[in-house]
Order: C-alpha cells, then structure tokens, then sequence
C-alpha cells in the first residue's frame, strides 16, 4: 500500500472501532483529572472537563467522518437522481432543475450552508442531530454533482444504443437503468472522492463555529477550538494534538481526491 | 446572440433566482420571530414593499435597521479579503512566472509540493495553527494581520498550482515555438505569446477564488474576532435574526454574481477566441 494512503485508511479504521482503541467514555468528565497533560491513562492528555482528549478525537472522528460518509452518499442520489432525469427527459424539467442548480451555485457555499442552519433548532438529540447534518450538507451541495450528471446524460442519450433502444420502444426506466446510468459510473466513483473530504471539513466547520451537534457530544470541530485560544498552549500544548493528527488525515484525503481527479481529467 | 449578451442574460437571471430563493428562505423560516408577519399579509406587502426599496427591514436581535448593521461588517470584510486576495494572487502569479522563466524542474516541483501540501490543510486547522504560531512569534494578532495573513497563505497555494500548469500549457503551444524559432526576444515572446495564452484559465479562476476567499474569510474572521460580515453572519443563525441571515446571503450572491460578470467580460476583451461569434 502506498504511504499517503496509510493515514486515510489508519483513521477510518481507528474511528471504526472507536469502542475498542478508545475504551474512556469521550464525555465522562474526570474532575480531578483536569487539564492532565498526556500519560499512561490519558493518551493525549485531558481537556478542562477532564476528558479524554484521545477518546474524543477517535470518537468524535467517528461521529465527523460518519456525517461525511453518509452525506457524500445521499448527495450522490441525489445529484444523479436529478441530473439523470433532467439530462434524460429534458425540456420544463431540465429547465427548473438547473434554476435549482444555479441558484444553490450562485452563493458562497460555507455560508449558504451556515444560512440554511438557521432554518433548524440548535439543540437536538444526537440521533436528530446526525440525520440533521447529513440532510443539510447534502441539500445545499448536490448542486454541482447533478450538473456534472447531466452533462454526461446529454451525450449518453444521444448514443446509438440508446436510439435503437428507443426504436424497440423500451420503457424509458429500463433504458434508464441498462443503458444510462451504467454510463454515469465513471464520474461517481470519481466524485466520491473529491465530495468525502468537502462534507467531513462542512461538519468539522459546523461544529467548529458552534452550529453543530454542540456539547457534550464529540465532534472533531470542538477539538480545534482549544487551539484558537493562543495564550494557553504553551501551558497546555496537548490540547492541540487532536488538531495535529488530523492533519495528515486530511492531507492524505486531499491526495487521493487530487488523484481521483486527475484519473477522471485523464479519461 | 453575442457572448456579452448572453452573459448579461445569465447573470440577471440568476440574481432573480437568488432574490427569489433568499425571500423563500424568509417565508418557510420557522421560529418566533416570523410568525406575526407571516400571519399579517399586509405586513408581507410591507415586506415586498421594502425590498423594492433596496432595504432589508430591522434586525431582530438588534432592533436596527439591517442596512446600517450591515455597512460597516461588510467594510470589515472588504479590508480582509480584498488586500488577501490582492496579495494571494500576485504571490502566486509572481512564484509561477519566476519558476517557469528559471527551468529548473527541481524548484517547480518543490514550488509545486509545499503549495500541494498547503492547499490541502483545512482552513480551520490550518488558520488556528496560524494564530498560535503568530502569538507564540508575539505578532499581530487582534488587527487585521491575522485575516488577511491567513487568507492569503490560502488563496496563494491554489492560484499558483492553476498558473503554474497553465503557463506550462501555454509554453508547449506550438506557436509559442514557433515564436522562439522566429527569434522573437525573450520579454515579447512572454508578454506577447505566452501570458495572454495562459490568461484564460486564471480568469475563470478569479469568479472562483473571490467566492473561496468570502467563505475562508468568514472562518478566519471567526478565528480572529475581527468585525466582519463573518461572525455576524455565524452571530444572526445562532439567534435566528433572519432578516439579517437574508441580508447577507443576498449581498453575497449578489457580489459573487457580478464578479463572474466581470471576469466574464475581461475574458472577452483578452481571448480572441471568445469574440469569434459562433
């Protein structure tokens, strides 16, 4: 396996199995045990509360990189529910999804996506939280994937296969599903990639700026916070080490997204 | 139609949808606040009526007219990303002309590393890094410094990899060759062939980059605690303040719309390409 891939693939499967490298409750607070810096019991130190740091880093990744996945998911149906069917059928409903796609395009993303926090309650239940988030990154997002759908759909429909296909009047969902949507493949599997690493840094913004699950919750954007407020680290210099080890998590993302990238341009 | 035209067009048509989607945004808002307005169809004329003023009615955390809370935030934001993008820009521009006039494949691809890796650091961690480093180094921290420092060392990475491959593209045209064989001299063969070549792609960056420097600012601005339109933004959906959450998405869009509008009309001027009518 390639070096750059090995912080991507350790970090996934450390959050996996959060429960079993990370046995400390990441929101029991240990009073006594405040502001440790790190030692046998508390890996990474602990935090003013006297929670674990390395528990909320792996847990927290967990909850952070589970908001990614499952948003990265949803955007991919989404997008190419509505770029396939737009590209396919054409005329008034390709018109108004691209009004949809161009207005979701025509603002800055971090704030539409902060703006369109404020249509829903700050304090929720974790569950309510989660299903939240992922519905929020994935409605003010798929804008760009569907664009992309849709253009490959254009070309795929004027195929030949496709002409003949129609010519023997088969139903438009079966030429949907045999003869477009395989052609649509490419450029998912590529996406997948770039969007991941976009979605996992919308939450940890999120959280970061105060508008996502909150405490006492774990989050990856909470962890950086300590790092904002200079004056204390070079007392408590522990406190940014969960910021440092998500460094190379998302610098080798952001690699195997550029790859992705460049296979997709490539071909 | 003309390329301008249409242009023009596109850009109108998307400012409407974006006054529409923003006034949508204020109709299905839930909360207390609304609620008496949206029970009241003339206080909904009053609504429509305002708008049509260019006026974005009272904040609701602060009692204020919007317009006045909002002046000075955006002022706020101008003096950080204006200067950011000013400075990013011509470091990267500089650094890709410097690397590609000295043809040492060694430098470009160390160039080409650090700004890879910089590039890849998330804003958030990277800018909180930022400010550590800086009071531990005992620099500026609650001016302007921080913002526009950070904003810039963002904006720099991209803009030098995108000119970096386009002057690249640029140098293997074949004109560009045939220019060097025909003995142009080394300062026209630059400004007369390859610049205007490689010109094309970094102006559609800049619609792009203008949008990244707004979001990145609003992170480094929160960061910092300096006064833009940021943390009054992040400040308005905490508290559901949605005139103002409105306000600032439409004052966004709006700008982010005219500057594609912009850069659209500057790639028409510098690429023959565009003019040729299709």
């Amino acid at each position: 396996m390639k070096l750059r891939y090995v912080p991507l693939t350790a970090t996934f499967a450390l959050c996996l199995c959060a429960p079993a490298v990370a046995p400390i409750d990441p929101s029991a607070q240990d009073r006594e045990a405040a502001n440790t810096a790190p030692n046998r019991t508390h890996w990474l130190g602990t935090d003013g509360y006297g929670r674990d740091l390395w528990s909320r880093f792996v847990h927290g990744g967990r909850w952070s990189l589970g908001i990614g996945a499952s948003a990265t998911a949803l955007v991919m149906m989404i997008g190419t529910g509505a770029g396939t069917v737009a590209g396919y059928f054409g005329g008034r409903i390709d018109r108004a999804a691209m009004a949809m796609v161009e207005l979701l395009l025509s603002m800055p993303w971090l704030y539409l996506l902060v703006g369109a926090r404020a249509l829903l309650p700050l304090d929720m239940p974790p569950r309510a939280a989660f299903a939240m988030l992922v519905l929020l990154i994935a409605l003010v997002s798929w804008a760009r994937l569907a664009r992309l759908v849709r253009g490959v759909v254009l070309s795929l429909r004027e195929r030949e296969y496709v002409a003949a296909a129609r010519g023997f009047s088969v139903p438009d969902s079966v030429i949907l599903r045999r003869h477009i949507l395989p052609g649509t493949l490419g450029i998912l599997s590529s996406q997948v990639l770039i969007l991941l690493p976009r979605f996992v840094l919308a939450e940890v913004t999120l959280s970061y700026l105060g508008l996502g699950t909150g405490e006492p919750d774990p989050g990856w954007g909470g962890l950086i916070l300590p790092v904002k407020q200079a004056y204390l680290l070079p007392l408590q210099w522990w406190k940014a080490l969960p910021a440092l080890l998500m460094t190379p998590f998302f610098a080798s993302l952001a690699i195997t997204a550029r790859d992705a990238a460049r296979k997709a341009q490539a071909s | 139609m003309g390329f301008l035209t249409r242009r023009l067009s596109h850009a109108s048509a998307r400012l409407l949808l974006l006054a529409a989607g923003t006034w949508l945004l204020g109709q299905i808002a839930p909360g207390d606040y609304f609620s008496t307005e949206r029970m009241n169809p003339l206080a909904r004329a009053e609504t429509v009526d305002r708008w049509r003023h260019a006026e974005f009615g009272v904040s609701l955390a602060h009692g204020v007219p919007v317009t006045g809370l909002i002046a000075p935030r955006l002022l706020g934001t101008a003096a950080v990303a204006v200067p950011a993008l000013v400075m990013g820009w011509c470091a990267g521009l500089a650094l890709a002309l410097w690397a590609a006039m000295r043809p040492s494949a060694r430098l470009t691809r160390a160039l080409e590393a650090v700004a890879a890796t910089a590039q890849m650091v998330p804003d958030v961690i990277a800018m909180s890094l930022l400010l550590w480093a800086l009071v531990w180094l005992g620099g500026p921290v609650s001016s302007a410094g921080l913002p526009i420092i950070a904003l810039t060392l963002s904006i720099a990475p991209t803009v030098f990899l995108h000119a970096s491959s386009a002057i690249g593209e640029a140098l293997a045209e074949p004109f560009v060759r045939i220019a060097r064989q025909a003995g142009a001299g080394e300062r026209k063969l630059w400004l007369r062939y390859i610049m205007p070549a490689a010109a094309n792609p970094l102006i559609s960056l800049l619609g792009v980059s203008i949008a990244g420097a707004i979001g990145s600012s609003m992170v480094a601005e929160a960061i910092a605690g300096w006064p833009g339109l940021g943390p009054l933004f992040i400040e308005a959906v905490q508290s559901r303040d949605y005139p103002v959450v409105q306000a600032v998405v439409l004052l966004l869009g709006a700008i982010l719309i005219v500057s594609n509008l912009v850069a659209d009309a500057l790639l028409y001027r510098l690429d023959p390409r565009i003019r040729v009518p299709r």
